[in-house]
């Protein structure tokens, strides 16, 4: 529906659709013509409504048109609209319509201004050395934090989409022409235009979607929160997605090993990040496998176990009424409840869930004989090493009650048979051309100098060749 | 893009080829030819090699498919038929080692526990690996290959120190037809060349790639060679009574009694990488049946091995000694002309389906 000239007519339209009470439809004078404003109260700079399109136009004496309108209003963010409908859209998304009496052609006016969130450090990505700055919700301000990084006119924002029956989100794609893959790009673009949904309330309602398998046990796409680690994943070939209201941003195409490094690596020595990386990983394979493979051990191979530590164990689950398989469950069930708890507490009873889990629970469990002192153990240690790959914590716990379930029903055999499965499963697992499991897997020798050892910066001279960039070029060659 | 990579092909051979003769052969080997077990070995390997280079130079030739190869040179029934004995022959070939890695899984690891019900896990594992395409298999090298050397270099440090290398003194004092019947009795346990006749044409080869295939084979053929002077080195008379000696091997070491039975965690990676080594057999009946069948998904033909090899294994379980017989007279030609000569007419297959390709164009 086009827009009318009589200015009535426009306002009748635009009450009968915005009946909210947040809305403000202002009377104004635009030289000798009557004019209307409309825009959400609380989401515009009333300011700049006031000193930059209201004042100017007091005195406005040009012709009744487009161009002489546009002249006279300061506003540095303004574009025509020609249909009442799209002039809904400007006002719900925070744009102030105005609306001439005579002219069938509307302005929308960038007076938009929200309560945003300062930039702070983001609590999943702390580091002691290193940037400390984090996306926040606001799309403007996190394109901002990109372009203080990426000082080069080869960084492309593209507005890919709407997502969003009712919260018309936008979704941003960001990635540096000619190393990102187009391909990739057009298909990522695709794949957005292609999902249907009601509201996106955050990234990773999108991150489901990107994701080309529907069942899959790992996550599909990457995210992060540090413009830093963003920055250095575009400039390897990656395509970032950034979602209006999410401060978390997607990378596309993901490989495993990305959560095993950290930003911190690349600002310590590559020693201690080597070091780090072996910790994480060897960490995650005991989180995974330590409880397992003491149930299995103590149900059907004792012979594994050291006698001098099966003395001990046998001693601490004397009189234990559950069996190794429910006791070492019933511990697991009990850390992922105090888990859920310390998330969603409020911090003032925080110290309450510590007294309350740490000694009553663990410690008065073992004196009473509910559980062994060695199981508590296990668990706590396993519980620990999960969060060293904070990002994939919900993957391998239910990975480990998995190999739990298996270990206690069938044993050390079962958990190399399930080691099996997890492992073709990796393998052969592909998200946009790109294996999960790379560069392990395909083996891909010019890219390990990144992945579980950390090479030296200089020795970093070509891109990864498990992301399929355009360019192959220098990252850090020494010139 | 081919399936493969040529790394994963010799990487696929240091994987599998070590592992399934670890767990019997040797004894059987003490047995028949005492202190030369090894040469027993070192025929069979040579064997192989033989068949393995002949299948590198063919690999170097063509980019061809073996089911292409063959259907152009034989047509579609000759090849639908020779492939049908194939994946018979594949399947044949599982059930030994499978029989006798659940056995001594079942000696070592467990002392009570459903023994029909223990394996079955195993097969749903392989039909698993089964619906998988070659692309995993080589993906599946990338990585096991690491647990078997870990496995093997674990033993193997551990098991030196009491082998005594005199006791493999003097060299062919068992006489000629010992050892060649020790080498007769291994042909089953060996014959891992023909998985090469398979993966031609899904990868690329050049000149290097041949010598790095072939040198990748005596690899792994090398570590089999070292296991069986080591066993024999620290058995010495008794060597043919000790079946299953993986877990032996390295129990007499200082470390091992000082400390606890870490040697476990060398045969748990050992048993990691067996699961694929017994699986390979099972994937290339697979693959032959997918050719006769023209199966649109690997589904059903996974499905149709792993239930047949997971009977016989439960029918043949009480008969292992009968099985033993087999696998030492018949099983052991068989193996021998399925993965030793038939191979070696391949570049006659090769030529014939050039010139069939040739008149088609």
């Amino acid at each position: 529906m086009n827009i009318f000239k009589p200015l009535s007519k426009n306002e009748k339209y635009l009450k009968d659709k915005l009946s909210s009470s947040d809305l403000q439809f202002s009377a104004i004078k635009v030289g000798k013509y009557s004019g209307l404003i409309v825009f959400v109260k609380d989401i515009v700079d009333k300011t700049q409504i006031g000193e930059l399109i209201i004042k100017p136009l007091l005195d406005f004496n040009g012709n009744l048109c487009e161009e002489d309108l546009s002249v006279s209003i300061l506003a540095p963010e303004k574009k025509c609209v020609y249909h009442l409908p799209d002039c809904i859209k400007e006002v719900v998304n925070g744009n102030a319509i105005l609306i001439v009496d005579g002219l069938n052609v509307a302005f929308s006016l960038g007076v938009i201004k929200v309560e945003k969130r300062a930039i702070t450090e983001p609590p999943t990505a702390t580091v002691i050395k290193g940037p400390r700055e984090g996306f926040v919700e606001s799309l403007p301000v996190n394109i901002s934090l990109m372009r203080r990084r990426i000082k080069s006119p080869d960084l492309t924002f593209e507005n890919a989409c709407v997502l969003g029956k009712y919260t018309n989100t936008p979704i941003t794609l960001c990635y540096i022409k000619g190393v990102a893959d187009n391909d990739l790009v057009k298909k990522l673009k695709d794949r957005l235009n292609s999902i249907e949904i009601d509201g996106v309330l955050d990234s990773s309602y999108i991150a489901k979607f990107l994701g080309e398998h529907k069942t899959s046990l790992f996550k599909q796409v990457g995210n992060t929160e540090k413009p830093d680690v963003l920055t250095s994943k575009i400039m390897e070939g990656r395509v970032a997605i950034f979602v209006e209201g999410s401060p978390i941003a997607i990378t596309v195409p993901y490989l495993l090993i990305e959560d095993f490094q950290s930003p911190s690596d690349y600002y310590n020595s590559p020693y201690t990040a080597t070091v780090s990386r072996l910790i994480r990983l060897f960490s995650v394979i005991l989180s995974i496998m330590l409880p397992a493979f003491f149930v299995s051990a103590e149900l059907f191979h004792l012979q594994l176990i050291p006698l001098s530590f099966l003395i001990t164990i046998v001693n601490s689950i004397k009189g234990i009424p559950l069996s190794p398989s429910y006791e070492m469950f019933f511990t697991i069930l009990i850390f992922e409840i105090l888990n859920e708890t310390s998330v969603r507490m409020p911090k003032y009873v925080g110290m309450v869930v510590s007294i309350v889990g740490g000694l009553v629970l663990g410690e008065t469990a073992v004196t009473a004989g509910v559980i062994s002192a060695p199981t508590l153990m296990i668990v706590a240690l396993s519980g620990i090493c999960l969060y060293t790959v904070p990002e994939l914590e919900k993957n391998f716990s239910l990975i480990r009650l998995i190999f739990l379930t298996i270990g206690g029903v069938i044993g050390v055999y079962g958990l190399v048979l399930a080691s099996v499965i997890l492992i073709v499963y990796l393998v052969s697992f592909e998200n946009y051309s790109t294996p999960l499991f790379a560069p392990f897997s395909p083996l891909i020798t010019k890219d390990l100098k990144d992945s579980i050892y950390r090479g030296f910066i200089f020795n970093k001279n070509s891109k990864p060749f498990s992301i399929r960039s355009k360019q192959k070029g220098g990252l850090g060659v020494d010139k | 893009m081919k399936a493969l990579k040529l790394r994963q092909v010799c990487l696929f051979f240091i994987a599998f080829i070590p592992i399934n003769k670890l767990f019997l052969l040797p004894s059987l080997l003490a047995r028949s030819a005492n202190e030369d077990m090894w040469i027993c070995t070192a025929i069979n390997i040579i064997v192989d090699l033989l068949t393995v280079s002949v299948l590198t130079v063919c690999a170097r030739k063509t980019n061809t498919d073996i089911f292409t190869m063959v259907e152009n040179a034989l047509g579609k029934v000759g090849a639908k038929i020779l492939f049908f004995v194939y994946a018979l022959f594949f399947m044949l070939k599982a059930i030994l080692p499978i029989i006798e890695e659940k056995t001594y899984i079942e000696i070592t690891l467990y002392e009570v526990f459903p023994k029909h019900l223990m394996f079955l896990p195993f097969f749903i594992v392989a039909f698993y690996l089964c619906i998988k395409k070659l692309r995993a298999v080589g993906r599946t090298s990338d990585i096991v290959w690491i647990s078997t050397l870990v496995g093997l270099i674990l033993l193997f440090a551990l098991s030196i120190a009491n082998c005594d290398f005199t006791a493999l003194l003097p060299v062919g004092a068992n006489g000629v037809s010992n050892v060649l019947k020790g080498a007769r009795v291994g042909f089953i346990w060996h014959g891992d060349a023909i998985y090469l006749a398979f993966f031609l044409g899904q990868f690329y080869c050049h000149k290097k790639g041949a010598i790095k295939i072939f040198l990748s084979f005596l690899g792994g053929a090398i570590c089999v060679l070292l296991f069986m002077v080591l066993f024999y080195g620290i058995f010495r008379s008794i060597a043919h009574r000790q079946i299953f000696a993986l877990t032996d091997i390295s129990k007499y070491s200082t470390v091992i009694s000082n400390i606890a039975r870490f040697d476990y965690l060398g045969i748990i990676a050992l048993l990691f990488s067996g699961v694929f080594a017994l699986t390979v057999p099972l994937y290339f009946a697979v693959e032959c049946l997918m050719h006769i069948f023209s199966f649109k998904s690997r589904v059903l033909p996974s499905l149709i091995v792993n239930g047949l090899t997971f009977i016989a294994v439960i029918l043949l379980r009480e008969n292992y000694y009968g099985l033993e017989s087999f696998a030492a007279y018949i099983g052991s030609y068989l193996s021998l002309f399925f993965c030793n000569v038939l191979p070696l007419f391949i570049p006659l297959l090769l030529r014939r389906s050039y010139k069939y390709e040739y008149t088609k164009n």
